[in-house]
């Protein structure tokens, strides 16, 4: 091979330069400003939409975790929705080996209560009882309460629900009266009630499936407040992060305590309550207030029972959004009813959906069919109703109106809100919306005060040189 | 060997990243520089007829060659733009030119082809800014414009010794470009915290033209070289689009790039110096197709002068004697800014060395320039560059 001299320094000088071509320098700053032509039409114009195109409220119904396997009980009453709980006891299985009829006769049983577990969120200071400095000033559902028991005529079929409650006599097997919390409970944590000792022993003798009507009461004369709280169901599983102590050893939902003066001999349980537990239990939901027709008055959003609203914003004008501009900034904002809130910090999670799935007005459809049919878009967390920081909810929907205007889809889309469903990765979803029962009103789009009613408020950028191109 | 050097081209088609700010306006700034040696002289080499340092200035002067040759030059740039209380310092390095000529008969006929950048565009801001708001309210943040690309020549042509006198040159040169405009504005106010805007605008060029020149020998200490490359069309295919808008502007267009006419003159002074003056003209008054640069371009002149102590071989193989040389340009550039001409001035000394056995010079050039002037346009740049060249020659190599 001929040998070529000449060319390798060549190559080697200019392989060199070329790796060393580039550039180190200031960053860069203003030197030069105004020295380009280059610009824009138009930069960060705002615009803001309050008509509703589309509007609609979807009841959500949830086949896996029907109304009878959820993990809470309701018992009480807000605003216009109330709920009681119905209990079934198989006292079919008694006597047995340790609990011998002898044991189980009247004259042996001393007192009889039905013990409930209340969700720690529902104490004072939400199970802070150790701190007095900050009570709840806000949806607290009140000091005083009556509850009453009821045997109701027959077994009731938990499939009911949400429905009426079943009638009842007239009487109650017993009342339960708490002046405060606090007097009776230092912990607030378990409710029991007082049971009539021979009604007791009737239902022992009767050795059958009773159910019972557990339902708040308002007395005047005592001064009781109304309000809507939670208990463990049997169902409970959270009871970890809801309730003081998960209570080993006894059942958690609505529990009957037989104390008797004989008592069987079981190794290691010195003097042993009979222990009675629930075969079925079920919050009533007799009152419960439904989404408006229109949103006029107010718009709802809700959990456990859910009912989540679709917006939907009218982007066709022009004149007010025009064609191929940059969406530097969407929020949906919307208003809290302050008046019209109950339970626990909320998430709330926007996303896309097609209007023909979310008709207008309300529509009922079931949790499983919205999962193929939503697109997330944004939320927000931690919408804690005491907190005035959540009561304008901002949710950034800057993706999403753009996306509407570059016609990415075929049809028009809407906002679904909803809580942090388990199919919405990266929003809470444990424990699901079917535990908590969160409710929220907004206000409508005639509320009298513009500043409250729902709105998009846009911010965009413009080239006009684009106008005329497509979509 | 050839790989490493084929591998070397294709990196040099990538744009420099450096600049002064006057490459925003228009076409961009001229960066043709040619040889570390024409540059170190002022850049005159129209007249040029050297076969051991081919200039490439001239394609009729490569007629006489009997040797492959092939030219890389490139050069390092230290400069301090300013204007308005603001400086900023860049730091680049730069291969605007390629050449390699064969031989098609000896000292007769050659063939030549290259690559050569001839403009660039490159340069990027960044400002602090708040955009009103109807309200009175403010919204924070900056502005950065980004403006790249480059204006190259792929030439291919012969030059031809027609006689002792007389050398003619032809070619074809193949002109494209890129400028590429990206506009980003940031909202930096933690309260607004919006999408930034984007505004890409791009444009590539692509187009064909011819230049003619000549090598006249009258008299035998003169030189006289003079070339016409012609006005031409050039295809212009236009995107402009807008950071997450789904539609955009595509275009195709023409632009009208303009004429460049260059002559110059060598005068030998005896065996061992010789001067030169090299002019050049290129009417971007005459450009059109792009509305916003028809209003800041304007005729592109430059005047190129200087001397050179040749570099000489002694006798019997010992040794030889080192090339001096230096210069003056004068460019007046093809654009206005603040309605004011802006003129380029370069003062360049520099030197060469011999490789073995004769078979190519490397050339070394060091410059101090100065660009605009503060007063008139607002903006002025300072700085040095350091040029460098390589012109290997190579006998039957094909």
């Amino acid at each position: 091979m001929k040998r070529l001299p000449g060319l390798a320094p060549l190559a080697a000088l200019t392989l060199a330069l070329a790796l060393g071509e580039g550039c180190t320098s200031d960053d860069p700053n203003g030197v030069g400003t105004g020295l380009s032509p280059v610009g824009m039409d138009s930069v960060l114009v705002p615009v803001t939409l309050t008509n509703l195109s589309h509007y609609g409220a979807l009841n959500v119904t949830n086949t896996q975790v029907p109304l009878d396997e959820r993990e809470v009980l309701y018992l009480g009453s807000d605003g216009n929705d109330a709920s009681s709980i119905v209990v079934t006891y198989d006292f079919s299985t008694l006597p047995n080996a340790e609990w011998t009829e002898d044991l189980l006769a009247a004259g042996n049983i001393i007192n009889v209560r039905l013990r409930m577990y209340l969700l720690t969120w529902y104490n004072r200071n939400h199970g802070a009882n150790t701190d007095t400095t900050n009570l709840p000033n806000r949806y607290w559902p009140g000091a005083r309460k009556i509850y009453r028991v009821f045997r109701l005529a027959a077994p009731v079929d938990t499939l009911s629900f949400p429905g009426a409650e079943p009638a009842f006599a007239g009487v109650s097997v017993d009342s339960f009266v708490a002046t405060r919390y606090e007097d009776l409970y230092p912990k607030n944590d378990l409710i029991e009630i007082p049971i009539y000792v021979d009604k007791a022993a009737e239902w022992l003798a009767e050795r059958g499936r009773i159910s019972f009507l557990i339902r708040e009461e308002v007395d005047p004369i005592v001064g009781t407040d109304p309000g809507l709280l939670g208990f463990a169901s049997k169902e409970m599983v959270h009871g970890g992060s809801t309730l003081a102590d998960i209570y080993a050893g006894n059942s958690i939902g609505p529990t009957l305590l037989i104390n008797t003066t004989r008592v069987p001999d079981i190794a290691g349980v010195p003097d042993p309550d009979l222990v009675i537990r629930p075969v079925a239990d079920v919050s009533t939901w007799h009152a419960l207030e439904e989404p408006p027709a229109t949103p006029a008055t107010g718009i709802l959003f809700r959990t456990h029972m859910r009912s989540y609203p679709v917006l939907g914003f009218d982007l066709s004008d022009t004149d007010l959004v025009p064609r191929n501009v940059r969406i530097n900034r969407a929020e949906l904002t919307l208003v809290t009813d302050t008046t019209r809130v109950s339970g626990p910090a909320q998430v709330l999670v926007a996303s896309e959906i097609e209007p023909d799935v979310v008709p207008p007005g309300v529509a009922v459809v079931a949790l499983a069919d919205l999962e193929p049919a939503t697109f997330v878009v944004g939320g927000r967390s931690g919408l804690n109703p005491e907190d005035a920081a959540s009561d304008i909810i901002a949710i950034n929907v800057t993706s999403s109106v753009q996306r509407f205007l570059n016609g990415a889809y075929a049809g028009s889309r809407v906002f679904l809100l909803t809580e942090g469903e388990s199919f919405f990765t990266g929003w809470r979803a444990n424990p699901s919306p079917d535990f908590w029962f969160r409710r929220r009103w907004f206000y409508g789009t005639d509320d009298a005060d513009p500043a409250h009613r729902p709105r998009l408020k846009i911010v965009y950028s413009r080239e006009s040189e684009l106008d005329e191109v497509r979509p | 060997m050839k790989r490493l050097a084929l591998a070397a081209l294709l990196l040099v088609a990538s744009g420099a990243r450096a600049q002064n700010p006057f490459a925003l306006v228009g076409p961009g700034q001229d960066v043709a520089q040619g040889s570390a040696r024409v540059a170190a002289r002022g850049g005159w080499g129209m007249a040029e007829a050297d076969t051991l340092s081919p200039t490439f200035v001239n394609p009729a002067a490569l007629g006489d060659l009997h040797h492959l040759a092939l030219l890389f030059g490139g050069y390092a740039e230290s400069s301090e733009a300013a204007g308005h209380g603001v400086a900023r310092r860049s730091n680049r390095t730069f291969l605007p030119e390629v050449r390699l000529a064969l031989p098609l008969r000896d000292g007769r006929l050659t063939l030549h082809a290259g690559f050569s950048t001839r403009r660039s565009l490159q340069y990027r801001t960044q400002v602090d800014t708040t955009w009103s708001q109807p309200d009175g309210t403010g919204i924070a943040g900056y502005e950065r414009l980004i403006r790249e690309g480059s204006f190259f020549r792929v030439p291919l042509g012969l030059g031809w010794r027609a006689s002792s006198w007389l050398a003619l040159g032809a070619e074809v040169d193949l002109v494209r470009g890129v400028a590429r405009e990206e506009l980003a504005q940031v909202t930096a106010d933690p309260e607004f915290s919006g999408e930034p805007n984007s505004r890409i605008e791009e444009r590539v060029f692509s187009g064909v033209t011819g230049t003619f020149a000549v090598l006249l020998q009258p008299l035998t200490p003169l030189s006289l070289g003079a070339s016409y490359s012609l006005a031409h069309d050039a295809d212009q295919d236009r995107t402009l689009s807008l950071g997450g808008v789904g539609g955009w502007v595509e275009s195709r267009s023409t632009v009208h790039l303009p004429d460049e006419a260059r002559a110059g003159l060598q005068l030998d002074l005896g065996e061992s110096w010789q001067v030169g003056g090299d002019a050049k003209l290129a009417r971007w008054s005459r450009f059109t197709g792009i509305p916003e640069w028809e209003e800041a371009v304007r005729d592109e002149w430059t005047v190129a002068f200087g001397v050179e102590r040749k570099l000489r071989f002694q006798p019997m193989g010992r040794g030889h004697v080192s090339p001096w040389r230096a210069g003056y340009t004068w460019r007046r550039g093809g654009y206005e800014v603040n309605g004011a001409p802006v003129d380029e001035r370069i003062w360049s000394v520099g030197t060469g060395f011999p490789l073995a056995r004769r078979q190519g010079t490397i050339d070394v050039g060091l410059s101090y320039f100065t660009l605009g002037n503060e007063a008139d346009n607002g903006w002025r740049t300072r700085g040095w560059r350091l040029a460098l060249s390589v012109t290997g020659l190579e006998r039957l190599i094909f």
